[in-house]
């Protein structure tokens, strides 16, 4: 297994308080916050050499926040967060040395630069050599399925492509531990699967260690990883993203029928076989039981099976799985 | 696949963290000229009209030959340091408002070059234009003494370290409370006026006086007028004078700028609004 030695990213008990600005300040200035905000409480993480975490959380959950602490954006009220051993207070240089940053807006971008101007100038400011950098770029512009855009200004890409000459940014200087901010956020689903692959060959190969961060977890579908479930700054869950996945995987089924009166029917049927059903119109809405198959609930409907026009499957609300993991942490 | 990736960490020494930053940042500025090609031509076009009204006015007054170059030598201070003064809180204050500011921190270069390297291409611009003007006086029929101009390159150029070290003050206004332009433009105004743009600063009264030479612009267009007209001049102060004046004016203003730049940098990342 993973030595000690392996751990690239650790936070112990991180805390992060943004106060409003103080009251000589807004002399000149109004404070842009009314109220203190606690964005993260006392965050436990800790990432190895060739592994990933998934931030998962809704808006607000503090995973920017974690995120600027590391890179040295904004510091931390309490607790600690290093890289390779490096402090993000008091070495933040070194730290941005190491770590690749896709931020997940567009704005960090030069918009009237070329994607390539833009590698250039972050290259040369990482201390890449001349040499290396013009070998680097085509191959990461390659990478992310840019090449083609690669004498266009940034301003005239679409949000897609913006995102990935962010993530081909973060990769340039190859550096040893990637985080990578809501990065499938504005990537079409096909592109998105596209970069998540990419990440975990590069996660393999280079052995990085790699945090990413999502608000919908159907976006890093195709992850293997842990997961760290986030929200108002506190860990709700930590484990791997599967098992929270086969949770939120137990999604509510709609069957769709002909008319109201075969919905009715159906949802007795299934009342009977001790479900949860609700009716809504010519719908009719339940919960297969834990660790059960659709398929058995189907298989017990008799005839009324061949009534049913659409069965939908909805996903379970990100809002509604924190709920839940927290109910259930809270029983134990 | 053939991996690209490269193997180890870019290991560099303080000097080439310098060298980099300062070349990463001119390269910006040089795809921002690239960009918008005309209006960099125009920059350079529209000096032309101040040096002619310059000229006429003197033409008209009838005063003295020596009028027209000391007026232009005074206006070409001005303009010249002009942009060493305000280009760094303009770009600053542009980059925070687009987001770009944090791309530029989050690189590994240390946070107290920037006001420096942001500003670097500006202000060297900025004495070209003043340059520029002087030469243009120079086709109208002014006269200048060739031999004093490595000496009068020497004062622009301290006259622009000075003005960058008060824009860094500025720019840490900016970083705090995001508008910072009406400062600038205000000290700037006071400096052609303080500094005697148009005239020598005795025709100033004595209560205004004193206030002409705490900024830089006083010396350095003082010493640019007795260096390039000689005695015509009207200036009163000994050029290595004004040279040494302004060079410890650098020094002290640099460092304490750079100080209150960093510091204001540190309390804003604190609180969380350096992109907002
Ligand atoms: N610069 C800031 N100043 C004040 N409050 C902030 C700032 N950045 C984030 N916050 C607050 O911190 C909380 C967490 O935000 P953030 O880390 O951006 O969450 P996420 O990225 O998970 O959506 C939010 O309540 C947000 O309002
Ligand atoms: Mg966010």
């Amino acid at each position: 297994m993973s030595l000690p030695g392996d751990e690239v990213i650790k936070l112990r008990g991180l805390t992060k308080l943004y106060e409003p600005t103080p009251r000589w300040m807004r002399v000149f200035a109004r404070s842009h916050m009314v109220e203190p905000v606690k964005a993260l409480d006392g965050v436990d993480l800790t990432v190895r050499a060739g592994e990933i975490c998934a931030i998962v959380g809704p808006n607000g959950a503090g995973k920017t926040s974690m995120f600027r602490i590391l890179v040295g954006l904004t510091t931390a009220t309490g607790g600690t967060a290093t890289v390779l051993g490096l402090d993000a207070g008091r070495d933040s240089e070194q730290i941005r040395q190491i770590v690749g940053w896709m931020p997940s807006e567009d704005r960090s971008l030069l918009m009237r630069a070329t994607a390539k101007e833009n590698l250039q100038l972050h290259g040369r400011l990482q201390g890449m050599p001349r040499r290396e950098l013009a070998e680097r770029i085509p191959y990461v512009l390659e990478t992310v399925n840019l090449a083609a855009q690669t004498e266009s200004v940034v301003a005239g890409l679409s949000a897609g492509m913006r995102a990935r000459l962010r993530l081909a940014r973060a990769l340039l200087p190859g550096p040893r531990a990637l985080i990578l901010d809501e990065p499938t956020g504005a990537v079409d689903p096909i592109a998105a699967h596209g970069l998540l692959t990419l990440i975990m060959e590069l996660v393999k190969q280079e052995r990085l260690a790699v945090l990413i961060s999502s608000h919908r977890l159907e976006e890093i579908e195709a992850l293997q990883s842990q997961a760290l479930l986030m929200d108002r700054g506190r860990v709700r869950y930590s484990g791997d993203l599967d098992s929270l996945r086969r949770e939120w995987e137990r999604p509510e089924v709609e069957f769709v029928l002909a008319d109201p009166a075969t919905a009715h029917a159906l949802a007795d049927n299934l009342v009977a076989q001790g479900l949860h059903a609700v009716v809504d119109g010519d719908s009719v809405r339940c919960q297969p039981n834990p660790h059960e198959p659709v398929g058995a609930v189907l298989s017990r409907l008799g005839p009324l099976t061949s009534q049913i026009r659409h069965v939908r499957e909805i996903p379970m609300p990100l809002r509604d799985l924190i709920a839940q993991v927290y109910e259930r942490g809270e029983a134990r | 696949m053939s991996l690209a990736y490269p193997s180890a960490v870019h290991r560099r020494g303080r000097a080439r963290k310098v060298l980099d930053t300062f070349e990463g940042y001119i390269r910006i500025d040089l795809v921002e000229e690239r960009m918008f090609p005309a209006s960099t031509i125009l920059r350079y076009l529209a000096v032309v009209f101040p040096v002619l009204l310059y000229y006429f006015q003197s033409t008209f007054l009838a005063i003295s030959d020596d009028l027209f170059m000391t007026m232009l030598i005074g206006t070409a201070v001005i303009a010249g340091l002009q942009d060493a003064l305000t280009g760094l809180t303009g770009r600053l204050s542009f980059a925070m408002e687009r987001g770009t500011l944090e791309t530029y921190l989050v690189e590994p270069v240390p946070w107290a070059l920037i006001p420096v390297a942001m500003n670097i291409w500006r202000s060297f611009t900025g004495a070209l234009l003043a340059c520029v003007m002087v030469a243009i006086g120079l086709l109208l029929g002014g006269s200048i003494d060739v031999g004093a101009i490595p000496l009068a390159l020497l004062v622009l150029f301290l006259g622009v370290a000075a003005c960058n070290a008060l824009g860094s003050f500025a720019a840490a206004f900016i970083l705090l409370f995001k508008r910072g332009e009406p400062v600038v433009a205000l000290y700037s105004l006071a400096a052609s006026v303080l500094g005697g743009a148009l005239f020598p600063i005795d025709v100033l009264p004595p209560w205004i006086r004193w206030a002409s030479y705490l900024v830089p612009h006083t010396y350095v267009i003082d010493a640019e007028r007795q260096l390039l007209m000689g005695s015509a001049s009207g200036g009163h102060m000994d050029p290595a004078l004004s040279i040494g004046i302004l060079a410890v004016f650098c020094v002290v203003a640099f460092a304490t700028g750079l100080f209150v730049f960093d510091r204001a940098l540190r309390l804003a990342r604190r609180l969380g609004i350096l992109s907002i």
